[in-house]
């Protein structure tokens, strides 16, 4: 098997001198081939050790790293090379895709002259030959007009635009290998299906063997041959990525794929929850990393750590009771073990040497026990009509001139009714999060009105005491944002993080409930003297939700909860989220990018496009049969985390960058017709020259459609285009 | 440097420390600087010198404005550790003057103008618009002139006076630097989440300003106030050296050099006690300031614009 | 491009105004020239010394805001007033400036170039003993103010010269008074002079450009576009240069403006202490002369020179960063 590998790497150790003089083993026997041709992913989240691996493969780990073990390129041992020799491979044998290509890419060249010098370092060529080769190269990967954009530099490419010139550039020299490190992390949905076509092209035109390094099983499922799980530094499983899928061998890659959302499950399915969160490498002790949030871990787990042993043809776990032959995805003896348990209170520093799973079963949730049914439908607890938010744009850092304008809300209508949840999808500057502040801020609209909790903001800001007036509004609107670490105050502690909405809003005693509030979330009560560096990601996420709920809001603004954790404690955070709504009654406004997500929490959903709302409507309804063309090429984007259906079903890719909101000042035509067009895979193949007329002049209104309660903006929802685009469609 | 799991990994370890948490961060922060063996240095150093100019002068029996009239430039000795000057004064004790008169004028200078710099530079930042260009205008206009300039021009007016308004002129033509640099940091955290979130919640502009803004600045201003102290030394003696700072009968490190600079060939002890020592504290303070910053900046994880570098990893 | 650099360019003149107006302000409020004829000896009658100080605009029983107002007369039709020995301060500034602005040039150009390269090679050797013995070096450069420096650097001048037994370096003045032979011979002798002092700007410079450039390289070290150009095939070395230090380079360019009201207030020390008659000895001969219409004056030139610095350095910056461009 070994014999036409063109990287081998073989049990790869990685470690760097830690605090106190005891080594942190990022990587601990790592052990992988690739051919030509195929795909390999890596898969795990942070800290798994993925990218420090493929960083020591190319020796690019700072001198500090002690890296042992084998890593073999055509049969060549590259570890112990030194700097000249391993240049010669970087970039011509081994070529490397990272993620986050603005700061990937030095921001003084142009594009043209980053590639064309990736070409000098290997080949004696001219620089006209290689500017030459350079624009070839940008041509293949997609990117229009490639002689002019050439002569750009990074910061005026968009971030998928970006990702192309990264990958023009590590197959500039013909590589045989390509590592993509997270190459579509940081990029929206339907620009993440675009760079995975242009590496499959990639993969094409050189014949490469590509090693893709990510956390998303969905991009997996559809891109790669092969995977390797990685946890806590070490591969748990390996296999083909449909035998992977179908049948997990490790309980950590089965919790994995269960604690999923997925489009194609139903809506308020309760997800499997995967307890704690991943161990940090300092304290690693000597069972098997993932015992302690392992509901099959037995009295075995927590002294031995496993080997990863072959278990089937190109297939190896490391697990001792792989042989046992347990009903991993099911969950162990009915459904109310560990793994349904929600906390992700991880045992961090309080119990990680035993390891021991003594979480306290976490909000008690009384999971049939029926509280009433939200009073859906009851008063609304938001409402926003015509909501409208342009800014001035100005150029330039130095001298500001305003050359146009940033219509970032542009007539959006929403309501929320108590206790329902209404999600807000779109891509990065469709207006999601300027609608959002717009209602937070509570000032007085731009255009249009925002009514919260009965009261209108305009009113709300008219006479003398606004401050004072506005109080009451605030305390029943909370938010929750993103990253929590970046929302909670690193300089205070969490006692006092819960304690200032309360204090703000004049409750005196602040002690109690600051405590109910923790145990509300499933913390305990002793968390309130620590700070939130001290805290796991998911667990900062549930003190930022306690902090939402301390004034017993009646509607919570959720902006991404999720986006910034790891794969396996998101599902405890839905789950959670879930408990407290049918609990407390809460409304939610549920903004996300990750339309998979919005699949499971959302009875409503508002498609945001530009500004404004292309389609709204029941969730379930617009799930199953999207109507506006936009929210289909959406949909069509989100990988699924299931091989077999992921390479069978027909894409939508949609061409170009996300649309920005900017009208340059003086481009009427910007503002003709349907602004979605110029993307639109619909107009593209309409055939009738006055449909297409009715594109070009008529913006569209949101209209009704089907049944009851849903509305979308095209002027041709029954104009139906059976395959819109055929995947393969680059630009 | 490396990939996010080798900072991840590094954070965690350095969280997980069993300490008290209150005292967490506090230590982490000692620990780091008493690793930096030239910070130390500079923090031993920087106390002897205080202990030196307040203990100093009364271990010797001549009193900085005392004559000998027996002794006129002659070298050090028993009787005159230091050696004597032109008109028989002790060096010692006149040094041991100086030293004590520039460290107290540095030390409130400094603490003064980075206080100025943090009330003006968080106020503009946070607040933006209308008072954010009248501010800052104010500071580029400031700092269109060396404020050596300006202290040496209006230095006639304290002639004759106490140095306290020596003092806080020193403060007053020094803290715009400073205020450009916290104005950027508080527009960026104004932008951070957590100050949203404040806001949102209904939170006082100015409680933001108190409780977000400034504890978020506190390494910066810190470490500030320490490289000021240095700063306003040097200013202090530069502007004493040409006769526009501290005012005879008192001295100050930079008089003691002046006067000793002409003679410092022939009669060099007029002229290197007080040189090794005005040299010895600036650097002192500079290692210190140094050595926080470093020690600030790898324990923050949190504001800190200061473009300092971390440890390789 | 055209249009910032003519908005800058009068923001400048706007704040070159004001701050000269202050400047004139201050000296005249808190200077005295009566007491600088007061003290002559034998006093001179009062009325005769305020005959001078009213020909002078000086007098200080003349209300302020009069003074002021001849005065900003006179400075908007180019004339900067009389010295307070009744000399011309335009012909007296055009004599000195030339002296100044060859220390300047000379302190920072080299200055920088130094601390540049040593900032670099500090950075990519960090914690090796070169970066440390850079890093102390520039540490106690910084930490000695300049006149210390100065008279340091004079006191070691003496030594070599007297240990070569002749005057290898003059440190004394411009030129050897006198010297006779060719142009060629002139210039030699120009340049002897120019060392010692120009070395007393041009340490501190190096010592702070070495500071910012070993930070700003270390940030750019950790950079992913390095890691980018290494993973392409470059090797350390072209990477770190063509990539690192190219793009540490950009925060130099602000640098430049803030450094230029150090290095003005440093030349004064240099002048005064190797004896070269430029604008800052004067300044410092003004205030003691209480010369109120000197001190506008260097006032002035100061402003104008660090808005030129601030100038150069958005065009440096521009030029460096195409991100600010456009």
């Amino acid at each position: 098997m070994s014999d036409d590998a063109v990287l081998e790497v073989t049990d790869l150790h990685v470690s760097f001198p830690g605090e106190k003089g005891r080594p942190l083993a990022a990587v601990r026997g790592l052990s992988y081939q690739v051919r030509r041709g195929e795909t390999l992913a890596i898969v795990g989240e942070s800290g798994s050790g993925k990218s420090v691996s493929s960083m020591a493969a190319i020796g690019l780990l700072p001198t500090n790293a002690k890296v042992t073990g084998s890593v073999r390129f055509r049969g060549r041992e590259l570890l112990g090379l030194n700097d000249k020799e391993m240049s010669r491979i970087r970039g011509a044998g081994i070529a490397m895709v990272f993620q986050d290509p603005l700061s990937a890419l030095t921001p003084v060249y142009r594009v043209g002259e980053a590639i064309a010098a990736a070409i000098r370092v290997h080949r004696e060529v001219t620089s006209d030959a290689a500017m030459r080769r350079a624009v070839e190269l940008l041509e293949l990967v997609g990117i229009p007009d490639p002689a002019r954009r050439a002569l750009a530099f990074p910061h005026e490419f968009s971030g998928g635009m970006r990702q192309r010139v990264m990958i023009a550039m590590a197959i500039a020299n013909d590589p045989d290998v390509i590592i993509a490190d997270e190459p579509t992390t940081a990029l929206d949905v339907t620009v993440q299906a675009q760079i995975l076509e242009v590496l499959a092209t990639a993969k094409q035109a050189t014949g490469a063997a590509i090693v893709l390094i990510t956390h998303d099983l969905g991009v997996v499922a559809g891109f790669a041959d092969r995977a390797a799980v990685m946890y806590a530094g070490r591969p748990v499983e390996t296999a083909a990525v449909e035998e992977l899928f179908a049948a997990p061998k490790m309980p950590y890659t089965a919790g994995l794929l269960s604690s999923l959302p997925r489009l194609d499950a139903g809506r308020g399915v309760r997800l499997r929850s995967i307890p704690g969160a991943p161990p940090s490498l300092a304290e690693l002790g000597a069972g098997c990393p993932f015992a302690p949030r392992c509901a099959f871990a037995v009295d075995l787990c927590r002294t031995t750590e496993p080997e990863l042993l072959e278990i089937g043809q190109g297939r190896a776990a490391a697990c001792h009771r792989t042989g046992e032959g347990l009903d991993l995805m099911a969950g162990p003896s009915g459904d109310s073990g560990l793994a349904d348990q929600d906390s992700d209170t991880a045992p961090e520093a309080a119990s990680d040497a035993e390891g021991a799973p003594t979480e306290p079963e976490a909000p008690a949730k009384p999971e049939a026990a029926a509280v009433a049914e939200p009073i859906v439908g009851a008063e609304p607890v938001l409402t926003v009509r015509d909501l409208i938010k342009h800014h001035p744009l100005t150029k330039g850092s130095i001298i500001r001139r305003r050359i146009g304008t940033v219509r970032a809300v542009d007539g959006v209508s929403l309501d929320i009714a108590a206790g329902t949840t209404l999600a807000l999808v779109g891509e990065s500057g469709s207006g999601k999060t300027t609608t959002v502040m717009e209602i937070l801020r509570l000032r007085t609209p731009q255009g249009g009105s925002i009514s919260v909790l009965g009261q209108d903001l305009e009113a709300l800001n008219q006479g003398r005491g606004v401050r004072r007036r506005a109080q009451p509004v605030r305390a029943g609107i909370a938010a929750v944002f993103q990253d929590p670490l970046a929302s909670l105050d690193p300089r205070l502690p969490v006692g006092d993080l819960l304690a200032e909405p309360l204090r703000t809003h004049g409750h005196g005693k602040t002690a109690g409930r600051v405590r109910e509030l923790l145990e509300m979330v499933g913390l305990e009560a002793s968390h309130a003297n620590r700070f939130p560096r001290e805290f796991s990601g998911g667990q900062r996420q549930r003190v930022a939700i306690a902090r939402a709920l301390a004034l017993e809001p009646r509607l919570v603004v959720l902006d991404e909860p999720v986006s910034a954790l790891d794969v396996s404690v998101r599902a405890g955070i839905l789950n959670l989220l879930a408990d407290l709504q049918r609990e407390l009654g809460l409304a939610y406004l549920f903004v996300s990018h990750d339309l998979a997500v919005v699949r499971h929490v959302a009875d409503r959903v508002a498609v945001l496009n530009l500004g404004r709302i292309v389609e709204y409507g029941d969730a379930d309804s617009v799930f199953e049969d999207p109507r506006h063309p936009y929210t289909r090429a959406l949909l069509s984007a989100v990988p699924v985390p299931d091989p077999v259906v992921e390479r069978q079903r027909e894409r939508i890719v949609l061409p170009g960058d996300p649309p920005s909101p900017v009208v340059l000042d003086g481009d009427a035509e910007a503002l003709r017709g349907c602004r979605f067009r110029s993307r639109c895979p619909l107009y593209a193949a309409l055939e009738k020259p006055e449909a297409r007329e009715l594109c070009e002049s008529t913006d569209p209104a949101l209209t009704p459609v089907g049944d009851a309660d849903r509305s979308a903006a095209c002027h041709h929802l029954d104009a139906w285009v059976p395959a819109l685009v055929q995947s393969g469609t680059v630009a | 440097m490396t990939a996010e799991e080798l900072v991840l990994a590094q954070e965690e370890s350095a969280m997980t420390a069993p300490e008290p948490v209150t005292l967490g961060r506090g230590r982490i922060v000692l620990r780091r600087f008493l690793r930096r063996k030239l910070a130390v240095a500079g923090l031993v150093i920087l106390v002897l010198m205080f202990a030196l100019a307040f203990i100093g002068p009364y271990l010797s029996s001549w009193n900085y404005k005392d004559q000998d009239y027996n002794n006129f430039l002659t070298g050090p000795s028993a009787t005159h550790w230091f050696g004597t000057t032109q008109i028989g004064s002790d060096v010692y004790a006149q040094t041991m003057r100086g030293l004590q008169k520039s460290l107290i004028i540095g030390l409130l200078a400094a603490v003064l103008s980075t206080g100025v710099a943090g009330i003006v530079g968080a106020t503009a930042g946070y607040f933006g618009g209308w008072t954010d260009r009248v501010l800052m205008w104010f500071v580029d206009l400031l700092l269109v002139l060396p404020s050596f300039l300006i202290l040496a021009i209006t230095s006639p007016l304290f002639h004759g006076r106490t140095w306290l308004l020596f003092v806080i002129l020193l403060a007053a033509f020094n803290w715009m630097v400073t205020a450009r640099m916290v104005r950027g940091l508080a527009r960026s955290l104004r932008e951070r989440e957590f100050v949203t979130a404040a806001e949102v919640m209904g939170v006082h502009p100015l409680r933001i300003i108190t409780r977000h803004l400034l504890p978020n600045m506190a390494s910066l201003l810190i470490i500030d106030a320490t490289l000021n102290v240095g700063g306003t030394i040097i200013a202090e003696t530069s502007l004493s050296y040409f006769g526009f700072g501290v005012q005879p009968p008192d001295v100050s490190l930079g008089t003691i050099i002046a006067d000793g600079t002409d003679s410092a060939l022939n009669y060099p002890w007029l002229f290197y006690p007080a040189g090794v020592l005005l040299i010895l504290t600036v650097m002192a303070v500079a290692f210190v300031g140094d050595g926080l910053r470093d020690a600030m900046d790898d324990a923050a994880g949190t504001a800190s614009s200061t473009s300092t570098p971390g440890d390789a990893a | 491009m055209g249009a910032f650099l003519l908005r800058r360019i009068v923001n400048y003149l706007v704040l070159i105004t004001l701050a000269t107006c202050l400047g004139y302000l201050l000296a005249a409020s808190s200077l005295s020239p009566r007491e600088y004829f007061a003290q002559r000896q034998p006093p001179p009658p009062v009325a005769s010394v305020n005959a001078t100080l009213n020909q002078l605009n000086l007098n200080d029983k003349t209300p302020l805001e009069d003074r002021f107002a001849h005065w900003a007369k006179g400075v908007v039709t180019g004339d900067l007033g009389k010295t307070i020995d009744d000399t011309s301060v335009s012909a007296e500034m055009g004599r000195r400036m030339g002296v100044t602005l060859r220390l300047v040039l000379f302190g920072t150009i080299s200055g920088a170039l130094v601390g540049v390269a040593l900032g670099f090679i500090s950075a990519i050797r960090q914690y090796r003993p070169s970066d440390h013995t850079i890093t102390f070096l520039s540490f106690l450069v910084l930490s000695t103010p300049v006149f210390l420096l100065a008279v340091l650097l004079k006191i070691g001048t003496v030594k070599i010269n007297q240990a070569a037994g002749t005057t290898l370096l003059p440190y004394t003045g411009e030129t050897t008074a006198g010297l006779a032979g060719g142009w060629f011979r002139h210039l030699v002798d120009r340049g002897q002079h120019l060392v010692v002092p120009t070395l007393s700007l041009m340490l501190g410079q190096a010592a702070l450009f070495s500071r910012y450039q070993r930070s700003a390289m270390l940030d750019v070290l950790g950079a992913d576009y390095i890691r980018t150009a290494r993973a392409t095939g470059m090797r350390r070395g072209p990477a770190l240069v063509k990539h690192g230090l190219r793009t540490a380079l950009i925060p130099m360019a602000t640098l430049f403006a803030y450094q230029m009201g150090m290095l003005l207030t440093g030349v004064t020390f240099t002048e005064k202490i190797f004896g070269w008659h430029g604008m800052g000895e004067w300044f410092v001969d003004s205030i003691g002369r209480q010369d109120v219409n000197a001190v506008a004056a260097m006032v002035l030139f100061t402003a104008v020179l660090i808005l030129i610095a601030g100038l150069l350095s958005d065009i440096a910056h521009a030029l460096l960063d195409p991100r600010v461009r456009d």
